[in-house]
């Protein structure tokens, strides 16, 4: 009993947290209901959290004291947040007296069942894939060890730290969780990926609810459960994929609320936290993080003109993205800390040159990835056909929007794979398969844009009132 | 309000309809396939220790020799390893698991410990002696700061 309490302080003090945040950011101006609140807070409070350890680790204040600390002030938040808003909290138990349909009935439970099961799978395995104890699950074990980062980090070289470069969001996270449980538990830990999983579907739903009605986005929301190489990955795997994922879907489907609701800035500032956390997780997180603020750029401008008030929205994001990743960089900087596959050495046009000939053998390998009923179901098939056949149709700031922030990123990796010193066989196999897994919500979030048939220069204020 | 589905073509509703049944079954057979297949495995996890657990992935036998390993060297000490696997993949595996699970103890050149696994301890390295035996081919060796004994 005292471990499940403990668990689930690991869970609910990031989910309070991040509660807060959520709702100071949001305030009254924009539209979202508290189960979507609850998805958006447990992704944007894990991520400030880790941000804080991080801090904190560097000042001298452990693990278990945070802890402690964090612990009463959720404790505090949560009281005078109930004491405040308890009329609000009376409205949002309506969810419960919700009346669904035939459609609701059916779905709802294969949704739940499909959930639960490999919850169980999760939570029954310690870490078990490669990368997921020997790289992050290792970092973890270390800090939560030594209750904070060790000195010698980054620079005692008998440590043996694999992949220094990787940002620590996840390897704090499990630390996290560590210190929750007050022991070094490799299985629960998987609790983390859960509850990243169960957030990304709760906001997927919610941001195609309002565009193609609600049985059509739980019928959506059943599409992505159903692709079986997703919801393993998502559920069991404990890869730094998993939250990267679900920032790179959370920061586009807030910057395409935001376009589309005239009130408030509230969802264009949580995109730009995503986006943060997003570089925060992974090194492919900068990459999503300078692709989407580009973005940023070109929809601020379209939507309010360039003019003074536009590049101070601007400048807020930036500086919003970079207060998010300042501290890594700083650390990196002072610490020498390069990374082995993006360098100096690799990036020159005579390295992209002579290795131009990989570009069928990047292709073939998506071909052969994508194409997998086994591990994809029907998804890419379906999504290469929703492209082809709406993009004449239906294209629209919209939809543009969603295209460019993947076709950026899918260069971006072509980019990648040119200049790797890696064999490129090897690194394809290692990763083309993961590259999917992070852009396959956003692009049936796509696919539900062109099913919505939102037509050129329409701009549906009424959608999300 | 609600928008509707852009497709009014008797047809491509049709067409639509068709497609998420496909998918869904697919989609639930490769699922439910898994779960059947991993079920039992599952359930079985289900009631053990999370040692035992940490054994059924890591291997039974190797990590029994982790778990002696971590009884026998002190947290504070450092340790190299050498392991022979089925292949190099096998090898690194050992090699990495090791590291993961005896952590504290850090791996370095110039060890107070070594750890051998599927070994023998024929031409021991000179400034070190048997320390332990966990059964063949399984054992450590200690530092005993003197070349050649």
């Amino acid at each position: 009993m005292v471990n499940l309490f403990r668990l689930l302080t690991a869970i609910l003090c990031p989910l309070i947290l991040g509660f807060a945040c959520v709702n100071f950011i949001l305030k009254k101006d924009c539209q979202a209901g508290i189960l979507e609140k609850t998805g958006l807070s447990f992704t944007i409070g894990s991520g400030l959290l880790t941000l804080l350890m991080f801090i904190c680790s560097f000042l001298g204040i452990k693990f278990p004291a945070l802890y402690l600390i964090l612990c009463l002030f959720s404790g505090l938040i949560l009281a005078l947040a109930i004491r405040k808003n308890l009329n609000g909290i009376k409205d949002s138990l309506n969810i419960f007296r919700y009346k669904p349909g035939l459609a609701q009935k059916i779905i709802i439970p294969v949704i739940a069942l499909i959930f639960l099961y490999f919850s169980f799978h999760a939570l029954v395995t310690p870490l078990s894939y490669w990368d997921s104890w020997a790289i992050y699950g290792f970092k973890a074990k270390a800090l939560y060890l030594n209750q904070g980062i060790p000195l010698g980090f980054f620079t005692d070289s008998t440590k043996a730290y694999a992949h220094l470069d990787y940002p620590l969001l996840l390897p704090l996270l499990e630390a996290w969780a560590y210190t929750a449980l007050n022991s070094w538990n490799d299985q629960l830990v998987n609790i983390i990926f859960l509850a990243y999983f169960l957030s990304l579907l709760v906001i997927f739903y919610f941001n195609l609810k309002p565009l193609i009605g609600e049985r059509f986005s739980l019928l959506l929301t059943l599409f992505l459960v159903t692709i079986p190489r997703f919801t393993l990955f998502m559920s069991s795997s404990a890869y730094a994929d998993v939250p990267l994922t679900v920032y790179y879907f959370v920061s586009l489907a807030c910057l395409f609320r935001w376009f589309y609701v005239s009130q408030g800035r509230g969802f264009l500032y949580l995109s730009a936290i995503c986006l943060g956390l997003a570089a925060w997780t992974k090194n492919e997180g900068a990459v999503i993080c300078l692709v989407n603020f580009f973005l940023f750029i070109v929809l601020v401008l379209a939507r309010d003109r360039a003019g003074k008030e536009s590049f101070l929205l601007i400048g807020r994001c930036a500086g919003i993205i970079l207060a998010i990743i300042l501290p890594w960089l700083v650390f990196k900087g002072v610490f020498h800390v390069s990374s082995y596959l993006i360098n100096g050495q690799n990036i020159s046009l005579g390295v992209l040159g002579s290795n131009l000939g990989r570009i069928p053998v990047i292709f073939k390998s998506f071909v052969n990835n994508a194409f997998r009923i086994g591990d994809w179901n029907l998804f890419w098939f379906t999504a290469a056909a929703a492209v082809v056949l709406s993009l004449k149709r239906n294209f629209s700031w919209a939809t543009g929007t969603v295209l460019l922030s993947l076709l950026l990123y899918f260069l971006s990796w072509i980019f990648i794979y040119l200049v790797t010193p890696l064999e490129i066989n090897w690194h394809l196999a290692n990763s083309m398969d993961r590259l999917l897994i992070q852009v396959s919500p956003s692009v049936l979030f796509l696919c539900g844009l062109f099913a919505s048939g939102l037509s050129s220069g329409c701009r549906q204020k009424k959608a999300f009132s | 309000m609600e928008l509707s589905l852009a497709c009014k073509n008797k047809a491509w509703r049709a067409f639509i309809f068709f497609l998420s049944l496909i998918w869904l079954s697919w989609g639930v057979y490769c699922l439910g396939s898994f779960s059947h297949n991993n079920f039992e495995t599952d359930k079985a996890l289900f009631g053990l220790s999370l040692d035992d657990k940490r054994a059924l992935v890591t291997g039974r036998e190797f990590y029994g020799f982790l778990k002696d390993c971590e009884r026998a060297i002190p947290p504070d000490k450092s340790l190299r390893g050498i392991f022979v696997g089925a292949d190099k993949g096998e090898t690194e595996f050992y090699y990495y698991r090791s590291y993961y699970f005896l952590f504290p103890r850090n791996f370095t050149q110039d060890a107070d410990y070594i750890i051998l696994y599927n070994l023998g301890t024929e031409g021991i390295p000179a400034g070190y002696k048997l320390a332990a035996r966990f059964g063949p081919n399984k054992s450590i060796l200690e530092k005993t700061g003197k070349a050649g004994e």
